[in-house]
């Protein structure tokens, strides 16, 4: 597997979606409704819309440098010192993110599946050995093809747990559309989405891995289409437990999975659609651990594989540190996500970044049509 | 295009160490099987009750199944299907805990179908018992909850059901076969409505009905019946009943019934109609002026008239009228009576006027809310029903002889 | 051949005697062959040598022989000439002086025929051996659908192919391989429609293989496979000339070797491991259908077990409360824990297969009675194990017999074994770990440069169609993109068949 793995346009489309769909789902709708009660669907809808706006913003920069790694690309455009740091924030903080990914996953994961007495760090131990696996066999191609049969498994499962509970949705709970404070309400509720599904930083990584490079747009529409499903989920969420009862509960989605009767017989499928819900989330720990790998290998120049078991290593150590489901669930994504992550990392460097890019390359010279685009032999 | 051309010694390098550690992993793992339960490890609850005992500790009851008496030959004696525990403690996972003590296998409650509360623990306020049946994650959130007219909860487990397996799937079913709702959703339905500051929950009310003139083999038996839905208060202390006929009237009222027939006296003659009415449909229509609600409730469905005792030619168009005009005005007059006793016996709203509101006055709803009890209870209401009667069944006169 | 290095004592002699004793001891103990001495009109003393059996010696006979006898001797002919001439009429003929060549085409089921006075050997083609005829084949049967199968006669398959493919772009390319055997192995491709990387690998391959003998075709899947650790099989068999053909026409190569009925076609897809050759004899509707039922038992075939497992000992709560009622009451008289059940049963299950599959026909029906009625029902009503459990393994076993693929389905029955352990170990969990761990080695295996799950993932668009259904003839207008060359259309579109206005 040495030299330059490839993905294609749709390879993309699915990693974006099925990278985006997971988590989300889980942690989104709580805060989203919280703040903006009946309205959650249109903030959700807003933040998807921003997401998408910065991921292609981000893509628009590794345009401009279509030979570059995303290091390269970093250095080119802030300067060879101020790359680096960013470069090395931006491996530090996805190596976290890997851990923490993970620890969410099995800290909703496990009590919802009953496994009370089965320890935590040896489920921890299988994710990162199947990421290690997957991450060391055959790198972002492998995480691709994965996504690509899951992507359609996920949101196919999604879709049917929305459809099956229609008989339970009364959509007269998403009414009043207008409340008082709508403008903020919807300002602030779009915040969690945002930082959930604004993709720049991992798309300008994935970016010189695509086969062809005309095919970018399709990460944003990825993104795009996973804030569709959030959508999606959110309007059934409401319509099913009103506006209030979501709010309270962690994971408003399953409690709707749980509540699916098909004619009395199935039931309580909550667990299948966790288990579903679970491969799902496997593809953003190993995206984002892959996302480490590269990064840190471009940077020090290291092998890929190794540097795979490092970061594999790491992350296990990182996911077993938190104590509580309130501090991997909560605390996290509040404080540290939403205030320094979001703003900085995924909202801030791609726009400064794009600001710069024209500034010393000035507009680009309008790209070439490739002609049709070509699917590589991947 | 690549093929593997790495040298062998290195494949089975690399094969040795992987085979070591998958072997080493697998061998980790053969202690495990940490949260494995057999079936026959477990104690399936397929019903609990909750009361209060006089000195305030919560006394639960589980209704377990036997699954060897259930097995694949049919069922034997209703009566030995099940068995039920008792215990008390401070909170509903303490009564379970001391239950577990004499119980050998462990108490499994994703089972749960039903759970039933005394009217007594009932009125005094369910605010402190109903964490964990949610919080719980292997708590069945497609419960059905019901409160018991007049006695304990723990009586409603103890009544066999003739036909099925389980007593609480006999309840369950019995529910949504009278229109009560979907199975299982009386849980979520009661949580939602109790979710805000304004509307008020209900639960569905049991009776434990014995018929001396029934027939079932062997000794009497007794059947768990809904009578109609117990009204709560917002700190979900119950305050009040509404029959089964009120019962149907509010869920039409909240647009949640599909189907049902009514009974109407024709006026003036001593006649009665059934009319089978479906797609039914309600509309609540709210007006502030001053300080002051009016709220107009339009009702109306399909009607069909399956049996009349008058010697009446529905062929005519005359009679149907005369029978549409008494339904609308008993419904009419149902509904009314049934919204001003709630107004004026328990001030509860239950019949989602607070939500018609909201969404009706969006930016006057904060300070409508603060004062909704008050508003809700002087509100002027007016209801208009109509049930249009589309097919008159397969006769027009009756075919038998009717002396007038 | 490198055995005799002098040159000079190599040469065919003039003289047959002198021939013969070399001879003698080169065939020594090799009784099968024939050394017959022949005097034609008492002027020409002609030896011939051939193994017995392998060689038409009728043609000897009645055509060498005869038209030697007329011939007249005093013409204006050679003695060689006329040879020749008699030799040409019964089969393709070349002449040699070296000893060890006529030594090695007497070995290779040739008539080698020395004539006195002549320092040249005759080589003559003229094989004739008994073969089996052709047959339905037993491994891969068709409701409808051409019913002749390969045999173990390479010559026979190559001219059932060549009768399909009547295009001299159907190449058929000779590899000799194994110092023993010397087994004739052919590369069968269409040119401009095979994709040439993939041809250079699968020749590279096969000709780089050393073996001393080759028996069967699964000796040569061994060497060129790409994974060689993989449960999967990623190199296709098949006993079927059509099967060949449609694969050939979509750009593979097919490997066929001299005795064996089975041929090899590279590269193989995931997706092809259940497809039947019926699939395309049927109407598409039906076959996609079928094609998704195949694909539904495949994953019950390893995911039922475990999944049973899993649900009654770690998620009661998913199943119905009758089905789960019933699943205990069942479950209520049995002494191990559910998983050492599910082991059990399997294993019982997989040692009924192999002793009915090893069996003669009429021993091996008594084998699944006794297996099937006493064993079972016995044991479930002993109380040793839950009837539960019986259904779970006996379907999932049924649903691994749909595979159309023998050896798909074995690899995937093999499967079950650790997913039921991880299932045992973490319920539900453990079979998402299964799941993901299969996943990601499927997506990485691949089968001659062609990732083993294409078209699905990646993602191949024009061709994901025909994995997920059976796309009618007249709408498959192009050759999948990854194993065809240069030619890629197929049928040209516009074919669609309708009532004319």
């Amino acid at each position: 597997m040495n030299g330059t793995t490839k993905i294609s346009g749709i390879q993309m489309f699915f990693l974006m979606v099925t990278f985006n769909v997971a988590l989300p789902i889980m942690e989104i709708i709580t805060p989203t409704v919280k703040q903006a009660k009946q309205d959650a669907w249109m903030a959700a809808a807003i933040g998807t819309f921003v997401s998408m706006l910065f991921t292609y913003i981000a893509l628009h920069i590794s345009q401009k440098y279509p030979e570059e790694s995303f290091v390269g690309c970093l250095r080119l455009v802030f300067g060879k010192f101020f790359g680096s740091i960013l470069a090395i924030l931006y491996a530090v903080q996805w190596m976290v993110v890997a851990g923490f990914a993970a620890r969410q996953t099995t800290d909703f994961l496990m009590p919802a599946l009953q496994l009370y007495e089965t320890p935590r760090g040896v489920v921890l131990m299988c994710i990162f050995l199947l990421v290690a696996y997957a991450a060391m066999l055959g790198g972002v191609e492998s995480i691709a093809r994965c996504s690509e049969f899951l992507g359609m498994l996920v949101i196919a499962t999604i879709a049917l747990v929305v459809f099956f509970t229609i008989n339970v949705q009364h959509l007269d709970y998403l009414l009043p559309i207008i409340q008082p404070h709508l403008a903020r309400n919807l300002a602030v509720g779009s915040i969690p989405s945002m930082s959930f599904l604004t993709s720049s930083a991992p798309a300008m990584v994935l970016y010189p891995h695509l086969s062809d490079k005309n095919s970018y747009r399709t990460a944003v529409w990825g993104v795009g289409a996973s804030g569709t499903i959030l959508v999606m989920c959110t309007v059934a969420t409401v319509a099913t437990f009103g506006a209030n009862l979501p709010a309270k509960i962690w994971n408003p989605f399953f409690m709707l999975a749980r509540y699916i009767s098909i004619a009395d017989f199935i039931q309580n499928i909550d667990a299948i659609v966790i288990v579903i819900w679970f491969l799902s989330a496997f593809i953003r720990v190993a995206l984002y651990a892959w996302l480490a790998v590269e990064t840190t290998s471009d940077f020090l120049g290291t092998d890929i594989k190794w540097t795979a078991a490092f970061v594999c290593a790491v992350g296990f150590v990182i996911s077993v540190i938190p104590a509580s489901i309130v501090q991997s669930t909560i605390l996290y994504p509040g404080w540290i996500i939403r205030r320094i992550v979001l703003p900085v990392l995924l909202l801030g460097v791609p726009a400064l970044g794009i600001i710069i890019a024209y500034l010393k390359k000035g507009r680009l010279p309008t790209q070439k049509k490739k002609g049709r685009a070509r699917l590589a032999s991947r | 295009m690549r093929v593997g051309r790495n040298p062998d010694r290195t494949r089975t390098w690399k094969a040795r160490i992987l085979t070591t550690a998958s072997t080493v992993l697998c061998l980790s793992f053969v202690p495990g099987c940490w949260d494995m339960r057999e079936l026959n490890n477990r104690a399936l609850v397929i019903s609990s009750a909750i009361d209060m005992t006089d000195d305030g500790r919560i006394c639960l009851t589980d209704q377990f199944a036997i699954p060897s008496a259930l097995g694949q030959q049919g069922a034997g004696d209703p009566k030995k299907r099940f068995y039920t525990l008792s215990e008390t403690g401070d909170t509903v996972q303490e009564a379970a805990q001391v239950l577990q003590t004499r119980q050998p296998r462990y108490i499994f409650i994703g089972h749960r179908r039903n759970i039933f509360f005394g009217e007594p623990t009932a009125r005094q306020g369910l605010a402190h018992l109903l964490d964990e049946f949610t919080r719980n994650p292997e708590s069945r959130l497609r419960t059905d909850v019901a409160v018991v007219d007049g006695r304990p909860g723990s009586d409603a487990l103890k009544v066999p059901s003739i036909v099925e397996k389980l007593p609480s799937i006999a309840a369950l079913k019995s529910r949504s076969v009278v229109g009560g709702g979907q199975p299982g959703s009386a849980f979520v339905d009661f949580l939602i409505a109790s979710d805000n500051e304004t509307s008020c929950p209900t639960m569905p009310l049991v009776k434990i009905v014995e018929q001396p003139e029934d027939y079932v083999a062997g000794s009497p038996s007794a059947q768990i019946a809904f009578v109609g839905r117990a009204v709560f208060n917002t700190q979900l202390k119950m305050v009040g009943k509404i029959d089964y006929e009120e019962t149907v009237y509010r869920f039409w009222e909240m647009g949640r019934l599909t189907h049902q027939t009514f009974s109407v006296r024709l006026p003036g003659k001593e006649h009665s109609v059934s009319v089978y009415v479906n797609h039914m449909k309600s509309k609540i229509l709210p007006v502030i002026r001053g300080h002051h609600l009016y709220v107009t409730v339009k009702m109306d469905g399909d009607g069909s008239l399956n049996e009349s005792d008058a010697s009446m030619d529905y062929m005519k168009p005359e009679p149907v009228k005369t029978v549409e005009d008494a339904l609308d005005k008993k419904v009419a007059d149902s509904v009314q009576h049934l919204i001003s006793r709630v107004q004026q016996e328990y001030h509860t709203d239950i019949f989602n006027f607070d939500g018609a509101t909201h969404n009706r006055y969006p930016f006057l709803w904060p300070s409508l809310e603060k004062e909704w009890k008050d508003l809700f209870t002087d509100a002027t209401i007016t209801v208009q029903a109509h049930v249009h009667i589309r097919t008159v069944g397969q006769t027009g006169l009756p075919l038998h002889h009717v002396t007038v | 051949m490198r055995r005799w290095s002098d040159k000079s004592k190599q040469k065919i002699r003039h003289s047959v005697r002198e021939n013969q004793q070399y001879l003698n001891p080169v065939f020594a103990n090799l009784s099968d062959v024939v050394q017959r001495k022949i005097s034609i009109s008492g002027t020409m003393e002609c030896l011939a040598v051939y193994l017995d059996g392998l060689v038409n010696v009728q043609l000897l006979d009645n055509v060498i022989i005869k038209s030697l006898l007329n011939t007249k001797t005093t013409g204006r002919k050679s003695v060689k000439d006329r040879v020749l001439d008699a030799c040409r009429a019964a089969g393709k003929t070349i002449t040699t002086t070296d000893r060890p060549v006529a030594v090695d085409a007497v070995l290779d089921a040739k008539l080698v025929l020395f004539v006195d006075g002549l320092n040249e050997a005759f080589i003559v083609e003229m094989k004739a051996w008994a073969s089996r005829s052709i047959e339905e084949p037993a491994s891969e049967t068709v409701i409808r659908g051409p019913r002749e199968g390969f045999v173990e006669t390479l010559r026979t398959n190559t001219s059932i192919l060549r009768r399909k493919l009547k295009s001299r772009d159907f190449k058929m390319e000779r590899i000799v391989i194994g110092q023993l055997s010397k087994t004739e192995v052919v590369l069968c491709y269409i040119e401009g429609i095979v994709n040439p990387d993939v041809l250079r690998e699968v020749r590279e391959r096969v000709s780089r293989i050393q073996i001393d003998a080759v028996v069967s075709s699964h000796y040569i899947e061994e060497f060129i496979e790409d994974s060689p650790y993989s449960p999967y099989p990623q190199v296709q068999n098949t006993e079927r000339p059509d099967v060949v053909v449609a694969a050939v026409t979509e750009g593979k190569v097919a490997i066929l070797m001299d005795g064996d009925p089975f041929a090899l076609i590279v590269p193989m897809t995931f997706w092809s491991g259940f497809q039947a050759a019926e699939d395309y004899y049927e109407r598409f509707l039906y076959a996609s259908a079928i094609r998704w039922l195949r694909f539904i038992l495949l994953n019950m075939s390893i995911f039922l077990t475990p999944l049973y497992v899993a649900l009654t000992t770690y998620e009661p709560q998913m199943l119905p409360t009758n089905l789960i009622l019933s699943f205990a009451a069942a479950r209520e008289p049995s002494p191990f824990p559910t998983v050492v059940e599910a082991f059990l049963m399997e294993f019982v299950f997989e040692g009924l297969r192999e002793a009915g599959v090893r069996l003669p026909k009429a021993v091996g029906s008594a084998v699944s009675i006794v297996g099937a009625l006493v064993l079972g029902q016995a044991a479930v009503d002993a109380g040793l194990v839950d009837a539960p459990i019986v259904i779970m393994v006996a379907l999932g076993g049924i649903a691994s017999f749909a595979t159309p693929r023998y050896n798909f389905g074995i690899s995937y029955r093999l499967l079950r074994f650790p997913v039921l352990f991880l299932a045992g170990v973490f319920g539900l969990l453990g079979i998402a770990f299964a799941f993901l761990a299969i996943l990601i080695h499927q997506v990485n295996l691949r089968s001659f440069g062609t990732p083993y799950m294409t078209p699905v993932a990646p993602i191949v668009l024009p061709s994901i169609q025909d994995a997920m259904a059976r796309i009618p003839r007249w709408g498959l207008n192009k050759r999948p993109i990854l194993t065809a060359g240069r030619n890629r259309t197929r049928v040209p579109a516009g074919q669609k068949p309708g009532p004319r206005k």
